[in-house]
């Protein structure tokens, strides 16, 4: 079940405290567009109207991969600057440009979605099932926002003060059906840390598709969600910023500057934004782009099919915490790859104040430090890619042998293999 | 009980856990991997010391092993 409608109404790209804070402190006529967005949007979800396309369906049970030839069938539509859905057709699966930007930039970043779903993760469409792919565009009168409506994409001209065309950017196509697929698999709860690995995902999927459309590499991307969103006069690059969360603007009109965290130690705990389901996404943003990063190459290489993984086929829960969330990416990239890709997995989650808490062998490593104190059995060792770890408290001989051994491989410049998890170590080898 | 001794042997590798008198060596003239006698809990610390101090300063090491037991009964480093 898409838990986003069902809390919210439409999985919406803009959160509702950006809008509100334009309402508060926008120009009068940039107020008049926040408001009637925000109006729209919450009669959206009184109404709870689910449209349902012809050919598919709304997400339901996972169909998982396609059982053959994938049904990649896209369909755009105008709304006129109304609000009825679908609205008019504008282009079909097949057919040429049209001469409409909004349309055209549709029907590509609908395309760009469905291909990087299909090439790189085997899934046909968003349900898995060859689902038709609609978007509707021109959507209401200077609409600020883009939203999943559970069946298909609905994009707003923006008001050109605050926002451009939602059409504009890929990822945020990406961002929005993304939901759709998240809500036929794990279907991640839509409040607090459920909620916010839910935005992430999408921005984690909407970004792949960007980088993939533009032929990126995850160290050429910037790595912004959004990033032709704003316009103009506002102080800001895009809505979001995966690289640096807590960067992509800082302005008056917006509520001041980008609120989100790039760490666990900054969560912010909040009831607004169903408990900061678009704040606290910042941080498992930060963790993916690392890891894309450290990896190396494209960004839908190795870290997005781990991510994938990790939401449809690691039993992932709906009311998953970021730690569940990390730990399974780490058995996920452990089950495609292999332990040393496992590893930088985990140091991702460790640099975002995550410790994965995982016992296992680390190998090789070198012991950068050591400590101790009078007290008994006060041994500690800060191991490379680890951090510090406390020798296992057990025997007071245990503990000297064991800090005996550490204390000499960092004397001699060698390595250790330690057997620790988040805070302990419980045997060591000299290598 | 027999008591084998050994000479210049290099330290490969060493071993413990935080369990109390659970060390091992691994020493190149006397494979497989070894147990230090665990008689008492000083003492198995400072045979492990010794093969700790060894292997980092890359010293070779003499003693002597249980034959029966294959545990490490003495230890000099040369």
């Amino acid at each position: 079940m898409n838990d986003c409608l069902a809390r919210r109404g439409p999985c919406s790209i803009v959160p509702d405290y950006m809008l509100q804070a334009i309402a508060a402190n926008g120009t009068a006529e940039e107020r008049r567009y926040a408001r009637a967005t925000l109006a729209q949007d919450a009669a959206f979800r009184t109404e709870r109207r689910l449209q349902q396309p012809s050919g598919g369906g709304q997400p339901g049970a996972d169909a998982g991969a396609g059982a053959g030839s994938p049904h990649k069938n896209r369909r755009v539509f105008t709304a006129s600057n109304g609000t009825s859905l679908p609205g008019t057709s504008r282009r079909d699966e097949g057919q040429a440009a049209t001469g409409d930007a909004a349309v055209d930039q549709c029907y590509d970043g609908l395309g760009g979605t469905f291909d990087l779903f299909w090439d790189i993760f085997g899934r046909d469409s968003i349900d898995g099932n060859g689902m038709d792919l609609i978007g509707t565009v021109h959507y209401g009168n200077k609409y600020n926002n883009a939203f999943w409506n559970g069946s298909q994409m609905v994009f707003g001209d923006g008001d050109g003060l605050i926002f451009n065309s939602f059409t504009a950017d890929p990822d945020v196509m990406g961002h929005e059906l993304a939901h759709g697929v998240t809500g036929a698999t794990a279907g991640l709860e839509y409040h607090d840390q459920p909620g916010a690995l839910n935005e992430s995902v999408s921005d984690c999927f909407g970004s792949m598709v960007k980088q993939r459309m533009l032929g990126q590499s995850s160290a050429q991307a910037d790595w912004l969600i959004g990033a032709h969103l704003l316009a103009s006069g506002i102080n800001g690059v895009a809505l979001r910023s995966m690289k640096a969360p807590g960067t992509a603007y800082d302005d008056s009109k917006l509520g001041g500057k980008d609120p989100q965290p790039d760490h666990m130690s900054k969560y912010v705990n909040t009831s607004s934004d169903n408990g900061g389901v678009h704040i606290n996404s910042g941080i498992p943003n930060k963790a993916f782009y690392l890891l894309a990063t450290a990896l190396g190459g494209n960004s839908w290489d190795r870290a997005g099919p781990i991510w994938y993984r990790t939401l449809t086929a690691s039993g992932l829960s709906a009311t998953a915490q970021f730690a569940e969330f990390a730990k399974l990416t780490y058995d996920s990239a452990n089950a495609l790859y292999g332990s040393s890709v496992a590893d930088v997995v985990a140091k991702a989650w460790q640099d975002v104040g995550i410790d994965l808490a995982i016992t296992t062998w680390y190998t090789n490593r070198s012991v950068l430090s050591t400590f101790t104190s009078a007290h008994s059995m006060n041994a500690w060792a800060y191991i490379d890619g680890l951090g510090w770890r406390k020798v296992e408290p057990r025997t007071p001989d245990g503990v000297t042998n064991m800090f005996d051994l550490l204390t000499e491989v960092q004397a001699s410049g060698r390595a250790a293999t330690v057997y620790a998890d988040g805070s302990l170590i419980y045997q060591a080898y000299s290598v | 009980m027999a008591i084998v001794s050994f000479s210049a042997g290099q330290v490969v590798s060493t071993y413990c856990s935080a369990h109390s008198m659970n060390a091992w060596a691994y020493i190149a003239t006397t494979t497989p991997w070894r147990k230090i006698q665990p008689i008492s809990t000083d003492g198995a610390t400072n045979m492990f010391v010794l093969l700790n101090a060894a292997k980092a300063g890359g010293r070779l090491v003499s003693g002597s092993y249980d034959d029966t037991t294959g545990e490490l009964f003495t230890l000099y480093m040369n």
